[in-house]
């Protein structure tokens, strides 16, 4: 903010930005970041700041961002767009930050197009994408049959390897699937209702093995009310006839500072000052009476509970929760039914209370939790268990992507073919139909042949280079020619007829599927040969959605969420025209 | 004795310095401008981030510090309060215009009557637009074929549509700018409104633009869409379920701070006596107090309470035992309530005269803005001042796009309020009971100093109403309203458009054909037996054959006898789809636009030279000369930045705007369309404002005028008084008051 005391400094202004050569190192570095943090094989990125702050250790997007400060402007518009994105669907920042940055970066060095028709190619060639991703047509997405659970484990690993940072062998990955899939069977409801929160409460627990934790119906509340170190005991609480336990939920003060007293000055007595004290105190007390009235048998307060109210409570034998915080009270109001009370000086209404099948004291990992249970209820806790605070927090990451990857597959059961798969196939697609349509867009868009084929030729490879980086070091990558899928090939194979590869990375099309000498390199593949050879095939546009054939393993399955997917890529080509429409930059010092 | 400002040494200004200067800030916009402008990225130490192409954001960011350019600025300032566009084209034409005044003077005489010059040039200027620019724009508007529609509403749809399209497309992509307009068009309901109405309802929703729409940031563009009715940023489904539709929901307007209820407001305490009773009532007052007024609501039948003040939770608690439903929404949403149904609001809670502050609306539905929930109603038609009401939701993948999206709305829609002007024609006037004053053009078009800014002629566009050709009375301007008619409130009885029919001869009632009654007078239209705009396809010097060059053969045959087999430029109006089928079928009168594309610039030349053609005038044909080549400046941008080859030459521009210029000339409006082709009129499909335009070129002119007469720049320093004076203004700078403290005492005592 500018200072009162002195006049307002000029801007700085910076023009033909993308042809300077430290913007065009800066963004090169930063694709180079985001390029080898992606995929099962990417590289652990370790950002500390200048002064020794606290060192953030990952290859999530969302951490990753939010660890770094970007001075460019530039980059700092790219990274804001792709923070959006995720805010939205919590995965695929990477990908939309890489693809975004390869798009400006291919379209730069794209000498002979200017930069007004590389982004009018860009946009006509993102709608012919998005139009074939979501079509009937794509030859690329695969239907997921929500009912065969392996294939939900594949889908849910999928997500879940793409970290390294968490730790995750096959052992600890599989069974890490499992319990997010329990988790998130556990919360669908049977009937559609509406729910404050995604039914699925997170707890961590550090400096402990991954393979410890669990998934527990209903909901875990921290309790140190009683010790932990004599493990669980038994705990006496009010029922109703029906053995059930109400519950009540105060979002207020208990201490006795409630708002909706009059907030006058008074003089009066000190015995008088003393009574009106305790004329609050009283009401609380009477309030706790009406509890144990209405056989109350929990009282659960998201903030502070005054000492005496507390002694009173335990006299009456109403178990009690203190300093609940805000997160767990929408989980209680899914649970229990319950409405928030917001005054304790009066009684509320007795709707206002909840109920629960049983509250029990549970010992995790020496502490004390009470365990609130109601029989049909769509609330579960999933209990996170991490060596290190950096895997436990790169799990909580992934395990929301994963949960939310679910909700969406739920919603509409399509995704799409993973592992680099998708990217290779639509970069030929559109080489494709660009080849075939090439009259018409030249027309449309005013453009020679040459330009078209090399804005195309940027755009396409763009997808490829986001395809490679998830190979890793050891490995090539080489294409079919009747899928187009990405196959891994070691390193030193010249022939395909040498490969060992018996499925593409997806794991969709295997050896059985097609003849494996038909695969080539993907690198060099500018050649007309391949291009004539390969291009003019026109199976693989028709074969449509690909179905779960037997050949198909579905533990090597490797799936990506299809609006995810779809999200990042039209975020990432937008934002490519955005910064490539840019010619200057002016930076308000004041 | 206190000192007086010392003068220190003044910069001169020299007219060089003064085109450096223009030429900077035009420098930074031309590339903005268009519907292929680049855009500039705006950045703040703060880390925040902002992409756009409008002209003014990216000047007043650069925080100029020398006083001309700033002065340049302040004056493009106040010329986008009133008009909100323009500001790329005044920085060009400024621009234009110094570097041709530089030349002038350069070529017409030596260094040390330079000065002499520029006094003259500025006197000759000032006459040129006290006197002949009122002339030369009832020329223009013989030239010109505004359309604005008079009864047929397809007209004055398509019209409208053309105008928001024009704006939209210089900040939004084609495919989406053609999607915002159709929706932009369902949100105004033009094709159930009449003009009047719609002009009425365009200046509440640009005053409330924020209540009028909400923004989704996380959803591609395709997904914006509008809702009828008005969307309550809250969700009233488990109050209001069971009613949706039904037509009788009590909405009553609340703005009390529940805090502040019962505090006593002198200060003094309250003594206390020992009774418990006392203290209990003390101690429950507040509660009572809200409980005697639910009860009091629930009497007149109200179900939900909007308040403008965040409640406590006990507040929220005893409604909800009451039946009562208390939302809490911005002070803005009820405000924008209480305006729109006319209804009072309560603040406090004693207060009476509850049942003026309660409204009815039927609930429409309930739907998703992003992650929330959102109830629209519809207030009933008793209640509110508009029939329909209607919100828009914009959608965009990133914060950053839907921040331009917005923008780019309420431009266009501020575009379409400049171009529209009440039909008088029409029996019904809305009354309205608005709190709003008028919009800014209706407010500039009184002649009024009431524009943001100063009202140094130098730094406004203000001119009386004598001395402004543009603002003249109805009687004889129809373009702009007199300062006496209230064109929001207008009656049956004035109508300027025809009165103007009686009066004025050289501008047309809104029955007859301007251009064709021109035919008949203007004698420097050769065609004077065809109408320009209605001529076949024979006779339009645009619609040749295919195997000629048209910018050849305008040259050496006369384009009445050519007889057109095939228009190459017609043609593209069969391949390219935005521009098939959309030809007006008659001339329009309620929008006041002029096509885009260098057209205005194009007439307007024309205009000046046709004027100047004539005895009487040819002597201040030197003035001629700069004006148009300030016109030139900003077709030949759009030129370099439409044309799809990457280095647009100088002389391809200068072929087709000569090109132009003869089929102006010869009664055909043509000018530029998005390829940097010469199209006419009747195959654009861009429109604009064309009042503004001509504001533009006046506010230019009064500006230059100005800094003609500028000789030099001195900096004031701050005046040192002395102790014990009393007299003299400001404060004394600390570092130098001491020092100079025995200066002055040696100097003075």
């Amino acid at each position: 903010m500018g200072s009162r005391q002195e006049a307002a400094q000029e801007s700085h202004i910076q023009r033909q930005t993308l042809d300077d050569p430290e913007l065009r190192a800066a963004l090169k570095a930063f694709n180079e970041l985001l390029s080898t943090s992606m995929g099962p094989h990417g590289r652990i990125q370790s950002i500390q700041n200048g002064v020794g702050g606290p060192i953030t250790m990952t290859t999530s997007s969302s951490r990753l961002l939010s660890a770094m400060s970007f001075s460019r402007p530039c980059l700092r518009l790219i990274v804001s767009s792709v923070q959006g994105h995720l805010r939205n669907h919590h995965d695929g920042g990477v990908l939309a930050g890489s693809l975004c940055l390869h798009l400006v970066l291919n379209a730069v060095e794209v000498e002979s197009v200017g930069r007004k028709c590389v982004r009018e190619v860009y946009e006509v060639l993102l709608k012919l994408i998005d139009e074939y991703l979501t079509s009937d047509d794509c030859a690329v997405s695969v239907t997921v049959d929500t009912s065969k659970v392996k294939v939900m484990l594949s889908f849910v690993r999928s997500i879940l390897a793409s970290k390294p940072v968490c730790g995750l062998r096959l052992a600890s990955a599989n069974y890490l699937a499992q319990l997010v899939l329990k988790a998130f069977l556990n919360s669908v409801p049977d009937v559609s209702s509406s729910f404050l929160t995604d039914r699925v409460f997170n707890l961590q627990f550090d400096k402990k093995d991954i393979t410890s934790s669990e998934v527990m119906e209903g909901l875990l509340l921290e309790w140190p009310e009683k010790s932990a170190a004599l493990g669980a005991q038994e705990l006496p609480v009010i029922q109703e006839s029906s053995k059930n336990v109400r519950v009540a939920l105060v979002t207020v003060s208990m201490s006795g500072d409630a708002e909706e007293f009059l907030t006058n000055q008074m003089e009066a007595q000190p015995q008088v000052v003393q009574s009106a004290a305790d004329l609050v105190l009283k009401k609380m007390l009477a309030f706790c009476d009406w509890l144990h009235e209405k056989r109350v048998g929990i009282l659960l307060c998201q903030k502070v509970i005054h000492p005496k109210v507390k002694s009173y409570l335990r006299q009456k034998g109403i178990v009690f929760v203190e300093r609940l915080g805000i997160q767990p009270v929408a989980y209680i109001q899914d649970l229990t039914g319950s409405r928030p009370i917001s005054s304790v000086i009066v009684p509320p209404p007795e709707s206002a209370l909840g109920q629960l099948n049983s509250v029990t004291h549970r010992v995790v990992h020496n502490k004390g939790f009470l365990h609130l249970q109601k029989s049909n209820s769509y609330v579960c806790t999933l209990l996170l268990c991490g060596a290190v605070d950096e895997q436990l927090a790169e799990l909580k990451s992934v395990v929301h992507s994963a949960l939310k990857g679910l909700y969406s597959t739920l919603q509409r059961p399509v995704a799409l073919c993973g592992g680099g798969c998708w990217q290779i196939h639509l970069a030929s697609y559109v080489r494709r139909v660009v080849l075939e349509r090439e009259d018409e867009l030249c027309s449309q868009l005013r453009v020679t042949r040459a330009q078209l084929a090399a804005a195309t030729n940027a755009f396409a490879s763009s997808f490829e280079s986001t395809a490679l980086s998830l190979l890793s070091p050891s490995l090539r990558a080489w294409v079919d020619p009747q899928h187009c899928h990405m196959w891994h090939v070691p390193e030193g194979v010249d022939v395909a007829a040498e490969t060992t590869a018996f499925s593409c990375a997806c794991g969709m099309v295997t050896d059985a599927d097609i003849d494996t000498s038909t695969l080539q390199p993907l690198l060099g593949r500018e050649n007309s040969v391949w291009r004539d050879g390969f291009l003019k095939r026109d199976d693989f546009v028709k074969t449509g959605c690909l179905g779960m054939k037997e050949s198909v393993n579905p533990d090597w399955l490797v799936l990506d969420t299809l609006d995810c997917v779809v999200a990042a890529v039209q975020t990432a080509a937008m934002t490519a025209n955005t910064v490539l429409s840019i010619t200057q930059y002016i930076h308000d010092v004041n | 004795m206190c000192e007086g400002p010392r003068h220190l040494e003044g910069q001169q200004l020299s007219l060089r310095l003064l085109v450096t200067i223009s030429q900077s800030l035009a420098g930074l916009v031309q590339g903005m401008l268009g519907p292929c402008g680049q855009q500039t990225l705006l950045s703040t130490h703060t880390g925040r981030v902002l992409v756009t192409r409008d002209g003014l954001t990216v000047l007043s960011s650069l925080h100029l510090s020398h006083p001309v350019a700033r002065c340049m600025t302040d004056s493009l300032r106040s010329h986008h309060a009133v008009h909100g566009d323009g500001s790329k084209t005044f920085i060009l034409y400024l621009a234009q215009l110094l570097k041709a005044i530089d030349y002038h003077v350069t070529m017409e005489g030596n260094g040390h009557c330079a000065s002499f010059s520029r006094l003259k040039l500025s006197l000759e200027l000032n006459k040129f637009l006290h006197t002949d620019f009122e002339q030369i724009t009832k020329l223009f508007f013989k030239k010109l074929n505004t359309h604005s529609t008079g009864g047929d509403k397809d007209d004055f749809v398509w019209e409208a549509k053309a105008v928001m399209l024009t704006s939209l497309h210089t900040c939004l992509q084609r495919p989406l700018a053609e999607f915002m307009a159709e929706l932009l068009s369902a949100f105004l309901h033009l094709d159930q409104q009449k003009p009047s109405s719609c002009n009425i309802q365009l200046s509440h929703m640009l005053q409330h633009f924020d209540m009028y729409h909400s923004k989704v940031c996380t959803q591609p563009q395709q997904r914006s869409r509008v809702c009828q009715g008005v969307v309550l940023e809250t969700d009233l489904q488990p109050f209001l379920h069971s009613q949706t539709g039904a037509k009788n929901n009590s909405f009553a307007l609340m703005d009390i701070e529940f805090d502040d209820e019962g505090k006593q407001r002198d200060g003094n305490a309250v003594f206390i006596k020992a009774t418990s009773g006392k203290l209990t009532d003390l101690l429950s007052y507040k509660r009572n107090l809200l409980k005697r007024f639910l009860s009091r609501v629930k009497v007149v039948g109200v179900q939900v309470v909007i308040s403008a003040e965040t409640a406590p939770q006990y507040v929220t608690a005893l409604c909800q035992e009451e039946g009562i439903s208390l939302q809490c929404l911005s002070r803005e949403k009820v405000s924008f309530l209480r305006d729109l149904t006319g209804v009072n609001v309560l603040t406090e809670l004693n207060q009476g005269g509850l049942e003026k502050c309660v409204f009815t609306a039927t609930v429409c539905s309930f739907i998703h803005i992003g992650n929330k929930v959102c109830t629209v109603i519809q207030p009933n038609e008793k209640c509110c001042v508009f029939s329909n009401v209607n919100h828009i939701v914009l959608c965009a993948p990133t914060e950053g796009v839907c921040d331009q999206l917005c923008q780019s709305v309420y431009k266009a829609l501020k575009t379409l309020s400049l171009c529209l002007q009440s039909d008088a024609v029409e029996s019904n006037s809305v009354s309205v009971h608005l709190n709003s004053s008028l919009p800014r053009w209706q407010e500039y078009g009184k002649g009024t100093s009431a524009m943001i800014g100063t009202t140094d002629s130098i730094s406004s566009g203000n001119k009386s109403a004598e001395t402004d050709p543009v603002n003249k009375s109805a009687e004889t301007d129809p373009v702009n309203k007199s300062a006496e008619t209230d064109p929001v409130n207008k009656s049956a009885e004035t109508d300027p458009v025809n009165k103007s029919a009686e009066t004025d001869p050289v501008n047309k009632s809104a029955e007859t054909d301007p251009v064709n009654k021109s035919a008949e007078t203007d004698p420097v239209n050769k065609s004077a037996e065809t109408d320009p705009v209605n001529k076949s396809a024979e006779t339009d010097p645009v619609n040749k054959s295919a195997e000629t060059d048209p910018v050849d053969k305008s040259a050496e045959t006369d384009p009445v006898d050519k007889s057109a087999e095939t228009d190459p430029v017609d043609k593209s109006a069969e391949t390219d789809p935005a521009n098939k089928d959309k030809l007006p079928t008659r001339p329009a009168k309620v929008l006041h636009t002029v096509k885009s594309g260098g057209a205005f610039e194009a007439v307007l030349s024309t205009a000046i030279t046709d004027f100047y053609a004539s005895e009487h005038a040819q002597q201040r044909r030197g003035i001629s000369t700069l004006i148009q080549k300030m016109l030139a400046a900003v077709p030949k941008t759009l030129h370099s930045s439409l044309s799809s080859s990457q280095h647009a030459e100088k002389r391809q521009f200068t072929e087709k705007w000569t090109t132009i210029l003869s089929m102006v000339h010869r009664g055909c409006v043509a000018g530029l369309d998005q390829h940097g082709e010469m199209c006419s009129s009747r195959q654009s499909v861009r429109a604009e404002p064309v009042d503004s335009k001509v504001c533009l070129v006046k506010n230019v002119l009064q500006l230059v005028i100005q800094l003609l007469r500028v000789e030099a720049v001195v900096p004031v320093k701050s005046v040192k008084r002395l102790p014990g004076s009393g007299c003299g203004p400001s404060s004394v700078s600390e570092s130098e008051s001491n020092k100079e403290d025995e200066n002055v005492t040696d100097e003075f005592g």
